[in-house]
């Protein structure tokens, strides 16, 4: 499987969609949604509705979040918006504000 | 991670939208939209483009539907498919690659165009090829055996041509053309006047 980065200077304006891991160093606004890992790493800031396997957010995201398997925000990770998922990882140092929402996957 | 400096669209990956780079933007998938670039944007076999491009550089490799400006170069490979109107100084298009669409030149480029006095040259030669075939003298001058030795080598390594030499001899043989014909229309000109004075 192949992987989508977006480089540190770059900007990305609309819908990222797909089954790759998406690798943000840049700025994308709009709406991401990927079937794979979603990682915003420190350089990085979306501001979009975000969807993705997993979401580990280093840098900035600003919008819903969706994490259908979890949603890691790391130390110097900052969060705005509220976030949907199953399972959530909030480091200490981490910035989040908004509502969490924990879907219980049963069965 | 090695490519934090360069955006990449995975082969699995849709974009729809633009896309806004200070950096090369390698695409893989699929984009919608407009993609801008200050350095290259290369368009890989397995990428696809529906939108416009502007870019210093521009490789297509893969598909585009839409129009390329760029400022530097733009080259499309054997596998490269495209259809839009091409606008820029440079232009390589490898054995194989496709264009449907206009191809407009810009002509700020100096170099090529203004050396218009040498449409002579161009048959001479032709005839000095022609001579040193014929005749083994070399009396003359010792470089004709040379340029006979380098021309075989040359006819091998057309089919390879991705080398940057080889297609900066391709601009130029292309940019030639035009001014060779412009050129003998000039010379009948004088040549008609010169009679008559």
């Amino acid at each position: 499987m192949s992987e989508t980065t977006v480089g540190s200077r770059t900007r990305i304006n609309g819908t990222v969609t797909g089954t790759d891991k998406l690798v943000v160093h840049g700025l994308v606004e709009g709406e991401v949604s990927m079937d794979g890992e979603v990682v915003v790493e420190a350089d990085g800031r979306v501001e979009a509705t975000l969807a993705g396997e997993t979401v580990f957010v280093r840098g900035v995201v600003n919008g819903e979040v969706t994490g259908r398997d979890k949603v890691e925000i790391a130390p110097d990770g900052r969060m705005i918006g509220d976030v949907r998922t199953a399972r959530i990882l909030i480091s200490d140092g981490a910035v989040f504000k908004g509502r969490v929402e924990m879907d219980t996957r049963e069965g | 991670m090695a490519d934090t400096r360069r955006t990449e669209i995975g082969s699995e990956t849709v974009v729809n939208g633009n896309i806004d780079a200070q950096e090369d933007v390698a695409i893989h998938g699929h984009v919608e939209g407009t993609v801008k670039s200050t350095t290259t944007v290369i368009i890989e076999d397995d990428g696809e483009v529906y939108g416009e491009i502007e870019a210093a550089n521009v490789v297509i490799a893969g598909v585009l539907v839409g129009n390329i400006r760029a400022t530097g170069k733009v080259e499309v490979e054997e596998t490269g498919v495209v259809q839009g109107d091409i606008c820029t100084p440079v232009m390589v298009l490898v054995d194989g690659g496709a264009i449907k669409g206009q191809l407009i030149m810009d002509d700020s480029k100096p170099e090529p165009v203004k050396v218009n006095t040498t449409g002579a040259p161009h048959r001479p030669t032709a005839s000095r090829v022609s001579v040193t075939a014929t005749r083994p003298s070399a009396g003359r001058t010792g470089t004709r055996p040379a340029a006979s030795t380098t021309r075989p080598s040359t006819v091998t390594q057309r089919p390879q041509v991705t080398s940057r030499p080889r297609t900066s001899d391709v601009q130029d043989s292309r940019l030639r053309k035009p001014a060779k014909s412009s050129a003998p229309l000039i010379d009948d000109v004088d040549e008609g006047q010169e009679p008559q004075e």
